[in-house]
Formats: C-alpha cells, sequence, structure tokens
C-alpha cells in the first residue's frame, strides 16, 4: 500500500469533525442532513481503510455497500419530512423549530 | 349443694338483658314481667345459697392462659360477698317491682328493663368476684350500665348531659383501675385476692399500683374530689337512683376497699383514705343542706354516707362500715322509693320550696318515718350504724372524731329539712282541691318493706359483728353525743323549716352566709372542672390540631415545591435546540470513548 | 398446589370472573369468592400444627435462581392471624360495598380482589423480593381505590398517599437489597437472612432504613399526615382494608423483618422507640378527639392505636409482643367496625360531621347502638377483644419501661373521652335530622358478624392467643 493507513484515518477523523462542526452550528435543515450524509462518509471511508489493509477480510467494505443502502432510504425520508416540515411550519430553520421542549 | 353454684345467679340477669335487648321492639309491653320474674330466680338463688351458705367456696374458669399468666373468671362465696349479693338482689328485685308503676307505659321499656338486668347481673358480678380480672370485667360494665341508665330518657339534654358526666369520671376511674391491676399481673403469679391480701408485701410499688385502683373506687364511690357525677345523675329515672346511686352500685368503691383491706394496710394508704373519706362526708353533707331539688339532697346525702363508710374503712373498722352499708342500703333505698312518690304524686315536681305533703296522709307517715329512720335515730338501723362509725372515729383522731360528729348532726339537718320543708309548705300554699292520689301497691309495698327492714335493721348489728369477726364496740361517749346531736337537728329543723320561727333567710343574709354561698355553689368543684379541665384540655388539643395541619403536614407538603425546584432546575435542559441534544450526544460518545480507552490515554500523555 | 397459592389464586380468579361477567352478578360473585378465600384461610387454621414456632403448609417454586429469589410461602402463628384478619375483613368489606359503591362496579369489585391477593401475599410470602413486590402492589391498588371512587379532595389524598408511602417503600428496597447484599446467603428467604449475622454498623443504618418504612406504613408521628386524608377521601370499604390491613402491614413488616433480624440494634434503641410510639398515642388520641368529621376522628383514633402496638413490639417480651398482635386483629375488627358505620351515616344522612346529625339511638337505633360500641370497644372496654390486647400491651410494657406507662393510659383515656362525646353527640340527644332510614337487616349483616367476632374474642382470647403464642413464645428478638 502506499498510502499509510494512518492518512486515511486523518482525513476521515476531519472529515467527521468538520461534519459535526457543521451539525452544530448550521441552521438550515438541509445543510445539517448533508453534514449528516458527510459523518456517514467519514465513517465509510474508515471502515473501507481498515478492511483494505486487513488482507482477506472484506467484510469493512461489504459493510459500506449496506451502510450506503440505508443511508439512501433514510435520505428518501429525511428529505419527505423536511417537505412535510416546511409546508407546516413555512420554514425550516432549526433555530425557530423548538417543539420538542419541556 | 345450690350455693357452689351461687354465682349463676348473675346468668338469669345477663339473660334477661340479652333477650330484651334484641327483641326490643316486641318484647316492650311484656318487659317488666321478664325482668322481674327472673330477677326473683336469681333472688331465689341467692336466698338458698346464703342459708346454705357454711364455708367459703371459690369457683375458677381459665380465661387467658400462656407464658407465666395464669387469668382466670372467679367466683367466691364468702361471708362478705354472700351478704352483698343477697343484698343487691333483693334491692334489684324490689326496685323493678317498684319501677313497674313509676315508668310510663311510654317509655322504652325493654331498654329500661334490660339495662337495670345488666346492672343488676354486673354489680353481682363485682360482688362476687374472686380476682381482680373478673372484678374489673363486671367493674367496667357496671359503668356502661350506669350510663345508659342515667342517660335513659336521652333525648333530654340535661339528662344526656349528666350521663356523660357520669361516665367520663368513672372511665377516670376505670382506667387508672385498669393500670394498677396490669402492674399487680406483672408482679404477681395469681390476682386472686385471698392470694394478695395474705401475700403482698410493702413496697413502694405496691402504694403506688393501690393507689390507681383507689382512684376507681373513688370515682365509683363518688368520694371527694371525683363526687360531681352523682347530684347530676339525679337526671335518670327514680328508680335507677334508687338502685345504683343510693343502694349499690356507689358501694362497689367501698366493697372493694373492704375486700382488700389488708393490701392497703400493707400500701400504707389507710389514712388517705380515711381523710378522704371525712372530707367527702362533710362536703356531701353541707351540699345536701342547701339543695333544693328533691332527688339531689338525697343524691349529696349518698355521698356524705359514702363518706362515712370510707373513714371507718380507713379506720380499720370494717364491720362499722359494713354495718352502716347494710343499714344505709334499706334506709336509703326507702327514702328514694318515698321520694319516687311524691314526685310521681305531683307529676314530677321536684323543688322543695314548692312540694306539697299533706298532715296525716299515708304519704306523711312513711315519709316521716323514713326521715327517722335515716336521722341515725335510736334504735332505729342508721343509728346503729352512723354510731359505731362516728366511734371507730374516736379512737383514730380527733379531728376527724369532731369532723364525723359534726357531720352527722347536718346529716340529721338535712334530712329533717327535706320532710319538714314540704311539709310546712302545705300550711302556707293553698290546697290543690283534687282528688286524693292513690298510691299504687307496687310502688307502696318494696318501700314499706324497705322501711321495715331499715327500721329493723339495727337489730341485726351483734349478728353482723361476728359475722366479720369483730367484737362490737360501744363507746358510751359517742352514743350519747350522736343522739343528742341527732335530736338537737330534728328540733332545730323542725323550728326553722316548719314552724317558721326563724326564717332561713336570716341565717343566709347573716356573716354566716358565706358557708351557704359556698355550699349552694357545691365548692366551686363543679365549676372548676368544667371551665378549668375542660377548658385547658380543649385548648391544647385544638392546638394540637392546627399543629398537624398547618405545620406537620405543611413539612410534608414542601415535597412539592422542593420537587419542582428540582424539576424547574433540569427541565431547562430539553431546551428544545435540537443541536444541543446532538453536542449532548456527541459529548457522551466521547466520554465513552475516554472510558473505555483510558489505559491507552494514560499512556499517551505519559501518566 | 397448596392451600396458601389456593388461596392467593382465588381472588385473581375471582376477579378475573367478574370483569368477564355482566355487571349485575359482580357482586355475588365477589361475595362468593371472597366467602371461599376465608373458607380456605379457616381450613389452614384448622390444620395447623402449634407445636413448634416454623413455618407451615409451605410451599416453594422457582423465580429468579440467578439472585436466589423465589415463589415462597408459609405461614406461622403470626402470619396466620394476619391471614384470617385478612380474608375476614375482604368478606366483609364486600359485604358493606354493596351498599356503599355504586359506580364502575365492575371494575371497582376486579380491583378489590386482586387487593385481597396482594394483602395475603405480603403476609405469607417469606421471600423478601416477593415481600416488597406485593407490598407495592398494595399500594398502587389503594391508589387506584381512593383516586376513582373517593370524596371530594380524591386527588391531593391519593396523590399524597402513593408519594408518601411510595417513598417509604423505596426505603424499604434499598434496605432490603442492602441486607440481601450484607447477609452473605444467595438468597431472599426471610428465614435465611434472618439467621444471618451482619456487621454492627450496617445493621444500624438497615434497622433504621426498615423500621422508618414500616413506621410511615403502621403510621407512627411523625411520619402519619398521609393517613387522615387517605382515610377521609376513600370509600369506605377501601377505608376498612386500610384501617384494617394495610397499617397492620406496617407492624407485621416491624416484627418479621426488622425486629427479627436486627434484634440487638431494636434492644439498643428501646427507649426512643417507645418515645415515639407513647407521643403517637397521645398525640394521636388528642388530635382524634377534636376531629368535626367522624372518618377522620377515627382515623387519628388509629394512629393511637397502632402506637399502643408499637409500644408492645418494642417492649420485646413475650407478653407485649403476644399484646401487640392480638391488638392487631381487635383494632382490625374495630375500625372495620367504625369505618363501614362512618360509611352508612354518610350514605343515610348525607354528612359525617359530627353535630351535623344527632339523636341516631332513636331515629335510627341500628347505627345509634353500634355507634355506641365502636367508642366503648375504642378504649378496651372488657368483653370486646380490645381488653385481653390492651392488658397484654400494658403488662408487657410496664416490665420494660415501669411507671412511663401511665403516660400511653392517658392518652387511652383522652380517646375514651372524645369517642363518649362524640357518641353523646351522634347517638344521644333530640334526633336531628328526625327521620332517618336506619339500616335494612341485610345492610347490617357485616356488623353483626363484626360483632360477634368483636366479643366471641373478648370473651375468649385464649382462642387467639394459642396461635399467637405459638410464635411469639419462640420469636427470635423476645428477650
Amino acid at each position: 500500500m502506499s498510502i499509510p493507513l494512518e492518512y486515511f484515518i486523518v482525513v476521515s477523523t476531519a472529515l467527521f469533525v468538520i461534519a459535526s462542526y457543521g451539525i452544530i452550528t448550521r441552521k438550515n435543515m438541509l445543510v445539517i442532513f448533508m453534514c449528516a450524509e458527510v459523518l456517514v462518509a467519514a465513517a465509510a471511508i474508515n471502515f473501507v481503510a481498515f478492511s483494505a489493509f486487513k488482507t482477506g477480510n472484506p467484510i469493512g467494505q461489504s459493510f459500506v455497500v449496506f451502510g450506503w443502502i440505508l443511508s439512501v432510504s433514510d435520505t428518501i425520508i429525511a428529505l419527505a419530512l423536511f417537505m412535510y416540515i416546511l409546508k407546516e411550519e413555512g420554514n425550516i430553520d432549526l433555530t425557530k423549530l423548538r417543539k420538542l421542549k419541556w | 349443694m345450690v350455693v357452689e353454684v351461687a354465682y349463676l345467679a348473675i346468668v338469669p340477669f345477663i339473660l334477661s338483658f340479652l333477650v330484651l335487648s334484641i327483641f326490643a321492639k316486641r318484647l316492650n309491653r311484656f318487659a317488666p314481667f321478664i325482668s322481674i320474674f327472673l330477677a326473683a330466680v336469681s333472688l331465689a338463688i341467692l336466698a338458698v345459697s346464703f342459708l346454705e351458705f357454711n364455708q367459703t367456696i371459690e369457683v375458677k374458669f381459665s380465661w387467658l392462659t400462656f407464658a407465666n399468666i395464669n387469668f382466670t373468671i372467679g367466683f367466691l362465696m364468702d361471708k362478705l360477698s354472700m351478704m352483698f349479693a343477697l343484698l343487691v338482689s333483693i334491692i334489684s328485685f324490689f326496685v323493678l317491682v317498684y319501677s313497674y308503676s313509676y315508668m310510663d307505659k311510654k317509655d322504652a321499656l325493654s331498654r329500661f328493663h334490660a339495662e337495670m338486668s345488666l346492672f343488676a347481673g354486673s354489680m353481682l358480678g363485682i360482688v362476687l368476684s374472686s380476682n381482680f380480672i373478673t372484678l374489673l370485667i363486671f367493674w367496667e360494665i357496671v359503668g356502661l350500665s350506669s350510663y345508659l341508665l342515667i342517660g335513659f330518657w336521652h333525648y333530654k339534654k340535661e339528662a344526656a348531659r349528666a350521663a356523660k358526666k357520669a361516665f367520663v369520671i368513672i372511665i377516670l376511674g376505670d382506667v387508672f383501675m385498669f393500670a394498677g391491676i396490669a402492674f399487680l399481673a406483672t408482679q404477681f403469679p395469681s390476682l386472686d385476692f385471698n392470694y394478695l391480701n395474705s401475700n403482698a408485701t410493702s413496697s413502694p410499688f405496691l402504694t403506688i399500683a393501690m393507689s390507681l385502683i383507689l382512684v376507681g373506687a373513688i370515682a365509683k364511690s363518688a368520694q371527694f374530689p371525683l363526687h360531681v357525677w352523682l347530684g347530676d345523675a339525679m337526671e335518670g329515672p327514680t328508680p335507677v337512683s334508687t338502685l345504683l346511686h343510693s343502694a349499690t352500685m356507689v358501694k362497689a368503691g367501698i366493697f372493694l376497699v373492704a375486700r382488700l383491706l389488708p393490701l392497703y394496710s400493707l400500701a400504707h394508704l389507710l389514712d388517705p383514705i380515711a381523710l378522704i373519706g371525712v372530707a367527702t362526708a362533710f362536703i356531701g353533707a353541707t351540699i345536701a343542706f342547701s339543695e333544693i331539688d328533691i332527688k339531689r339532697v338525697l343524691a349529696f346525702s349518698t355521698v356524705s354516707q359514702l363518706g362515712f363508710m370510707m373513714l371507718a374503712l380507713g379506720a380499720s373498722k370494717i364491720g362499722a362500715s359494713m354495718l352502716y352499708s347494710f343499714t344505709q342500703t334499706f334506709s336509703k333505698a326507702a327514702i328514694f322509693m318515698i321520694a319516687g312518690i311524691i314526685m310521681h304524686s305531683l307529676k314530677e315536681q321536684r323543688d322543695l320550696r314548692k312540694i306539697r305533703i299533706r298532715p296525716k296522709s299515708m304519704i306523711f307517715y312513711i315519709a316521716l318515718l323514713g326521715m327517722l329512720v335515716m336521722s341515725g335515730l335510736p334504735p332505729f338501723g342508721d343509728f346503729f350504724g352512723k354510731d359505731t362509725i362516728v366511734g371507730s372515729a374516736m379512737g383514730y383522731n380527733t379531728l376527724f372524731f369532731v369532723t364525723i360528729l359534726f357531720t352527722s348532726f347536718i346529716s340529721t339537718l338535712y334530712i329533717s329539712r327535706w320532710i319538714f320543708l314540704p311539709l310546712g309548705n302545705s300550711i302556707k300554699l293553698k290546697p290543690e282541691g283534687k282528688k286524693k292520689h292513690k298510691i299504687p301497691l307496687t310502688m307502696l309495698v318494696p318501700t314499706i318493706l324497705l322501711l321495715v327492714g331499715a327500721v329493723s335493721s339495727g337489730f341485726f348489728t351483734p349478728y353482723l359483728f361476728h359475722y366479720f369477726g369483730e367484737a362490737e364496740e360501744f363507746n358510751m361517749l359517742s352514743i350519747v353525743l350522736s343522739t343528742s346531736s341527732v335530736v338537737a337537728a330534728i328540733l332545730i329543723s323542725y323550728a326553722v323549716f316548719y314552724k317558721k320561727m326563724i326564717k332561713p333567710i336570716v341565717f343566709v343574709r347573716s356573716p354566716l352566709g358565706i358557708f351557704h354561698k359556698i355550699f349552694v355553689n357545691k365548692y366551686w368543684i363543679d365549676a372548676a372542672y368544667d371551665k378549668f379541665a375542660l377548658g385547658m384540655f380543649n385548648f391544647v388539643f385544638k392546638a394540637l390540631d392546627y399543629i398537624d395541619v398547618f405545620v406537620i403536614d405543611r413539612i410534608v407538603n414542601l415535597f412539592n415545591p422542593v420537587s419542582e425546584i428540582f424539576a424547574d432546575t433540569f427541565k431547562k435542559m430539553q431546551s428544545g435546540v435540537t443541536q444541543t441534544y446532538v453536542v449532548g450526544i456527541l459529548l457522551g460518545l466521547l466520554l465513552l470513548f475516554a472510558m473505555l480507552n483510558a489505559d491507552k490515554i494514560m499512556l499517551l500523555l505519559g501518566v | 398446589m397448596g392451600p396458601i397459592s389456593l388461596m392467593l389464586a382465588l381472588p385473581v380468579v375471582t376477579a378475573l370472573l367478574v370483569y368477564l361477567l355482566p355487571k349485575k352478578a359482580s357482586r355475588w360473585i365477589a361475595i362468593i369468592g371472597t366467602l371461599a378465600t376465608l373458607a380456605i384461610s379457616a381450613s389452614i387454621l384448622v390444620n395447623f400444627d402449634i407445636r413448634d414456632g416454623s413455618f407451615k403448609f409451605i410451599e416453594q417454586y422457582k423465580w429468579i435462581p440467578s439472585i436466589g429469589a423465589s415463589v415462597l410461602f408459609g405461614v406461622d402463628g403470626l402470619s396466620l392471624v394476619m391471614v384470617l384478619l385478612s380474608t375476614s375483613l375482604f368478606f366483609i368489606a364486600i359485604l358493606v360495598s354493596g351498599s356503599l359503591v355504586h359506580e364502575k362496579l365492575k371494575l371497582y369489585y376486579t380491583l378489590f380482589l386482586l387487593l385481597e391477593t396482594f394483602v395475603l401475599g405480603v403476609f405469607v410470602s417469606l421471600d423478601l423480593m416477593l415481600f416488597y413486590i406485593f407490598w407495592d402492589l398494595v399500594i398502587a391498588a389503594m391508589f387506584f381505590l381512593i383516586l376513582i371512587w373517593g370524596g371530594s379532595n380524591k386527588r391531593y389524598a391519593s396523590i399524597k398517599f402513593i408519594i408518601y408511602t411510595g417513598a417509604a417503600s423505596f426505603i424499604l428496597l434499598l434496605s432490603i437489597i442492602g441486607v440481601y447484599m450484607m447477609s452473605g446467603a444467595s438468597s431472599f428467604d426471610i428465614r435465611q437472612l434472618t439467621s444471618a449475622v451482619y456487621p454492627q454498623t450496617f445493621g444500624l443504618i438497615a434497622f433504621i432504613g426498615l423500621f422508618f418504612a414500616f413506621i410511615v406504613k403502621m403510621p407512627i408521628f411523625p411520619f402519619h399526615t398521609w393517613l387522615p386524608d387517605a382515610h377521609v377521601e376513600a370509600p369506605s370499604p377501601a377505608s376498612v382494608i386500610l384501617a384494617g390491613l394495610l397499617l397492620k402491614m406496617g407492624a407485621y413488616g416491624l416484627i418479621r423483618v426488622a425486629y427479627s433480624m436486627f434484634p440487638n440494634v431494636a434492644s439498643s434503641l428501646f427507649v426512643p422507640i417507645a418515645a415515639l410510639a407513647g407521643i403517637s398515642i397521645i398525640y394521636g388520641a388528642a388530635v382524634a378527639v377534636v376531629q368535626k368529621d367522624l372518618k377522620r376522628m377515627i382515623a387519628f383514633s388509629s394512629i393511637a392505636h397502632m402506637g399502643m402496638v408499637l409500644l408492645g413490639i418494642a417492649s420485646m417480651n413475650q407478653i407485649a409482643l403476644t399484646g401487640a398482635i392480638f391488638a392487631m386483629f381487635s383494632h382490625g375488627i374495630v375500625s372495620a367496625m367504625g369505618f363501614s358505620m362512618a360509611g352508612f351515616i354518610h350514605e343515610k344522612i348525607g354528612t359525617r360531621i359530627i353535630g351535623l346529625f344527632s339523636g341516631l339511638a332513636s331515629s335510627a337505633p341500628r347505627m345509634g347502638w353500634t355507634l355506641l360500641i365502636v367508642a366503648i370497644a375504642s378504649f378496651g372496654i372488657p368483653t370486646t377483644s380490645a381488653f385481653p390486647a390492651e392488658l397484654m400491651i400494658v403488662m408487657g410494657a410496664f416490665s420494660v419501661y415501669g411507671y412511663y406507662v401511665l403516660i400511653p393510659i392517658i392518652g387511652i383515656l383522652i380517646l375514651a373521652g372524645g369517642f363518649l362525646f362524640m357518641v353523646q353527640k351522634s347517638s344521644f340527644n333530640n334526633p336531628s335530622p328526625k327521620k332517618v332510614k336506619d339500616m335494612s337487616f341485610v345492610e347490617y349483616l357485616p356488623f353483626i358478624i363484626l360483632l360477634i367476632m368483636l366479643f366471641f374474642f373478648g370473651l375468649y382470647p385464649q382462642f387467639l392467643v394459642y396461635f399467637i403464642d405459638s410464635y411469639s413464645k419462640v420469636a427470635s428478638f423476645i428477650r
């Protein structure tokens, strides 16, 4: 392998942190959702990297395929929900949607 | 032999009580007959037993046995109990016959006779009991029946109040007596009277236990300072006053002390007993002297007479005490019946200043005889009784002797006043112009029989003393003093109250009138109890209730605001901003990661 | 399946029948069910061998072997008496419910019957975990009974009840777990836990925890304030069970768990515990006397009577303990009578406020005279079962506490006076209202049963003492 394992870990961690920052800070629900997808991508990189470096065990890569499918399905549902929320509340600004409080 | 089961004489009375209680409505008309019949059965059992009696018999039934306790229900047939038992059943029988005419047909006859039977049966129980447990059981039932009977006309406010007062005082006595008995039970293997009398030893414990029991006796026998209920108890029907409050129930305390005299001697309580006796005698007589209600005079007279008996016991003269008890039973019961006859004929008029007795009528002769008997004139029964007590006081304590002699004088004063006032009224007030009132036979016969008993009871004196194994003592000095005081009192009374030679009002307005004020207000003891005791208790208890609701409960309810504050603080965590939750999740993840790899992190940091 | 599990199962089965069958039959099914349960308990009584003090009729079933909790039933002298009281009182309460409860009958009888199983469960469980579960179930069931069929302030009273007693039972749980872990035994079997040895300091903490939990239930001053409200608002049949049985559960727990497991700790605390008892008695009596609501008055008097029971337990000798257990039984009968009568008075006259009604002895003799009997039984008049109980407690307590026993005696006196004043106002004096519909014979039947019990055990206490003694003789904490 030409690229050492650590580089992959660093990249995925960096992606993870950036995406988390995005989730915490952004107001627009669509953007937050995209960051969540990035989170999933970061985790996927991690899985693939470890699987590639452990020869003879493709389980990590199969996981990623599974993960993508699941991720696609929850994207569909999430987007549908966002449409509904947009219709009901008029916006998808997370700071303004506070119903799940005490 | 019937005497072996003499205690079964209780059963007819209990049977009468049960039958008349359960089938009250249906048997209302027959109630008098049922109770009189069963009373006669009881009397028969006791009469035969008395005649057969020649040695003490004790019968026991196991009641509660475990650990080192062996409580039994026991009956003792000895000289004292047989005499008292026979007396109780005779008087009960007579009173029940008397009440046949006295009680209105509209009254709840079933209930009346049921309660009277309950009383008579339990009184017999007290008298025949051989140990404290049996005594206590019947003792409290007697108190209960007294309460029910005083308040028989319970829709009358005065009667209900009087019954309540009586029961409260009697319960007070009962509860203390219960405590004393329970204490004794822990120290002695047996609560039999005979056992205790022979085996007890002097000790502070004994004094305390016996004092507690004495409180019960004081309450029941209306001794000072627990005498205040007897006057009010006159609100009950006259047969009740006759049976319970002159002849039998009030004697229960005297009986108890007599039974336990050796114990009281060991407990060094004889002097206090004598003191209570003489104080009661004096207070009772003086109050009786200023009462204007025909029955209340007699009630306080009973208080006074019981004081006499208590004094004699305190002086260890059981013979004298029992003698007076014996003679007084007849005379007092007779007098009450006479009072009942008078009241009955005058539609329940009770004020002595308004009652008229016509001279030369049957009532007049009977009443006069009753008065003479009770005044202690020889050779009637009460003379012997009172005199032996006065005589015994002479040898015991000079102050007591003087007081009791003076009390004896006052006793005669009040009882002669009792008859002279109404007699005097018939001169002043206009005659009624009605037909002469006919005294029913069922009221007349018992009265006369009792009078005969009262008159002749004196002749039993030597027999009675012998019965108790005491030598009769007749002190010439005290006899002379007594008799002369009696005669003097009768003459003074005659002059003042009948002939009105000196108007009583003169006495009241004179400096001596202060005594009159004291007597009329009953030494303000009643008022003290009512205002002080009740008022204070009421205040304290209401305060406690207030504390309960507003202090203790409030503390409990603090739980509410406290948990609210707690919740309020922490609920802020649920801000509704989703991202806060996300942060929380991430932090948690971080923490988990750190915890799981704590060792590696430590290594990394070079710790 | 042994008699005890049969006895526990029967009310549940009856409850099921009540729930499934039409409303009209509910009352009768319940009556027959509780009567059958009573019969089973009577048969246990008849076959009870008192020769030694151990548990009889033991049944054990596997439950949670990994922590040593099993379904374990058994009775000894103490629990037998409690079981008998329970089955009798439930039967009486069901009889009385017929006249006093009018809505949601199916649900009511179902709940009530389940409550019977739970109460019985508390008394026959020999597994501490099982004991605790039944204990909590009782609280839950009673909560619903008060909440749904209660009086005007039922929300407050029921919530206070469940939170207060629930908090106490939480402490109970902690104590039980603590005992389990420190006992070294790997089972919740009460017999094993009782004979285990515990470290000193732990013993003190555990005892205080257990003591507190049971004290709240009894209830003892100052943890009694849930009782008056609960009693006043609960429907009368529930009050009967509350006063007659739930309070006794507290005393039972005290004897069975706290005192049996930590006798030395209890012995060292015998003075403060007795002081608490004495205060309870006087306080309960004093406050009872000035109450205006009849039910509240009887509720406070229950506090006083349970104070007497505590005094008997705290004395830790055979006579006092027998007296305390006897008193538990007797008070069950008396309070059943009192609360049922209060319920009927409310039903027939419309109020329970003393002074707003009077002269019952004339207008409604059955009610008026029974009220009198309740009053005199409350202070232990001889011929009632209260008398032997009080006598034994006073005797036993005197051996330990000497003349201080006079203080509770004064409490009894206050109670007597107070009840007398109440009876005076209610039964005697002029009747007002003038016309009151008296109880019919059918309605009065439960009272006849209670009266028979009251006087039977008063005149022949030996019968009950026979069983109680088999326990108190060998109770592990007797001095």
